[in-house]
């Protein structure tokens, strides 16, 4: 029977019953949203007071900052120290490496190599076979360009049971010494 | 003070609206309100809607309206009126030509069944006062429905044929106003409304038999009604639960549950 129902307070077609369900879903997200809204909010705060109370105690535990020329003082050592460090990294090793290296035909062993970058002093430690071999090495190192001051300051016999010359050469390197082995 | 409240009582009404419950019935005529409480009893008559509500707070109602206040079209199927309001919009346009500008501001309904719609118009009652009176009593009202198809959903629940027949008709009378209910095969065909000379037998007797006469062979239909001058002999109308020839309202019966 589906006669006519005109109504003047006709409030639309009936909610259907998914509608109703849908509805009751949506607002248990809600909740559960605003659940976990509010969870996040408390632990925000804690976070936060927990950052509070760090950077309180960090700020204790802090040294005091030195002031006026004690400042300056180690700023002047920080540069000094900084300068230091470029100029030895600034220091032409490749090419004090290659001669070396390249005396290594003349059967020379070397036991160390010590540099003060500072001031460009080089003092060099070997044990050769002969004092000619030594000789030629010293030669050898005095011609090269920036290879200045170069001094035989030790010769001597090895230690008993070993063989060759234990020999030490100083040297002070010039300005020419970053320029290519080999060139005039 | 916030600006957001619940209204306790509209919640409350809005939900006594939605769910199932006891109803009290009112038929609502220009001049006096017919009230039947959900539990039966005798009706009581009241001036308004007002005053009902007045005398029943908290309650819940449902009305129903007389054709002396409400008037109908039923649109032409080959109209393109495929919706609630287009169909509105032309029954307003219709109802302004016929009932003049006065009909402009009248609520109307609209309904469809099957392929057919139609509109109802409401008048001489202010309804929104009503409902508004009805509120301040926190009653509770979930329905306004002309009386006509309330009365067609009550006549078939007597006699289910009328939802199949081929021709069906029913005839409310009230007093001197007549609305006849034409019907085929379970749908609304037309719905008329005819004035007796006198609210009589008599002059009911004669109406009836020219529109008995429009019926189609074997077709049938029902008389229900009420309002005829007290003292006229009505022993030619039907009697019974449809029949209250006499009182200012129809039988309880014709409307509905």
């Amino acid at each position: 029977m589906s006669w006519p129902r005109p109504d003047f307070l006709s409030r639309g077609p009936r909610t259907p019953a998914w509608a109703w369900a849908l509805a009751a879903a949506a607002v248990l997200v809600l909740g559960v949203a605003t659940f976990e809204g509010m969870a996040l909010r408390e632990r925000l705060a804690t976070e936060r007071e927990r950052l509070a109370t760090w950077e309180s105690e960090s700020a204790k535990r802090r040294p005091a900052v030195p002031r006026g020329g004690t400042t300056a003082a180690r700023g002047a050592e920080l540069l000094g120290l900084a300068a230091a460090h470029s100029q030895r990294v600034a220091f032409p090793w490749p090419s004090v490496f290659e001669t070396l290296e390249s005396l290594s035909a003349t059967g020379v062993r070397w036991l160390g190599w010590d540099l003060d970058s500072g001031r460009a002093d080089l003092r060099l430690e070997g044990v050769a076979s002969d004092a000619r071999t030594v000789l030629g090495i010293v030669d050898v190192l005095a011609r090269r360009p920036g290879w200045e001051q170069v001094v035989l300051t030790r010769m001597a016999a090895g230690p008993a049971g070993t063989e060759g010359l234990r020999f030490e050469i100083t040297a002070r390197l010039g300005d020419g010494v970053s320029r290519p082995v080999g060139t005039p | 003070m916030s600006r957001w409240r619940i209204d306790g009582p509209a919640v409350r009404r809005w939900w006594r609206t939605r769910r199932p419950g006891p109803t009290h019935t009112l038929f609502v005529a220009p001049d006096a309100v017919t009230a039947w409480a959900p539990e039966g009893g005798e009706p009581g008559r009241f001036d308004g809607v007002a005053g009902w509500a007045a005398a029943h707070p908290g309650t819940r109602a449902r009305l129903v309206l007389s054709g002396h206040v409400t008037r109908d079209l039923l649109a032409d199927p080959a109209l393109p009126l495929h919706d609630d309001t287009t169909v509105e919009a032309w029954a307003r346009h219709q109802f302004m030509h016929y009932h003049g500008a006065g009909a402009e501001g009248w609520p109307l309904a609209a309904w469809h069944d099957r392929g057919v719609r139609g509109v109802t118009a409401l008048h001489g009652i202010d309804l929104r006062a009503a409902i508004a009176s009805a509120e301040a009593h926190d009653v509770a009202v979930v329905s306004a429905e002309p009386w006509w198809p309330v009365a067609l959903r009550a006549a078939t629940r007597v006699r289910p044929a009328l939802a199949t027949a081929s021709g069906v008709a029913l005839a409310l009378v009230e007093g001197a106003l007549v609305t006849w209910v034409d019907c085929a095969a379970g749908r609304v065909a037309a719905v008329h409304q005819r004035w007796l000379g006198a609210a009589t037998a008599a002059d009911w007797s004669l109406l009836h038999r020219e529109l008995v006469a429009g019926l189609p062979v074997g077709g049938e239909h029902l008389v229900c009604g009420y309002g005829l001058v007290p003292g006229d002999d009505v022993s030619a109308l039907p009697s019974g639960p449809w029949g209250a020839w006499h009182t200012g309202a129809p039988a309880r019966e014709a409307l509905g549950p």
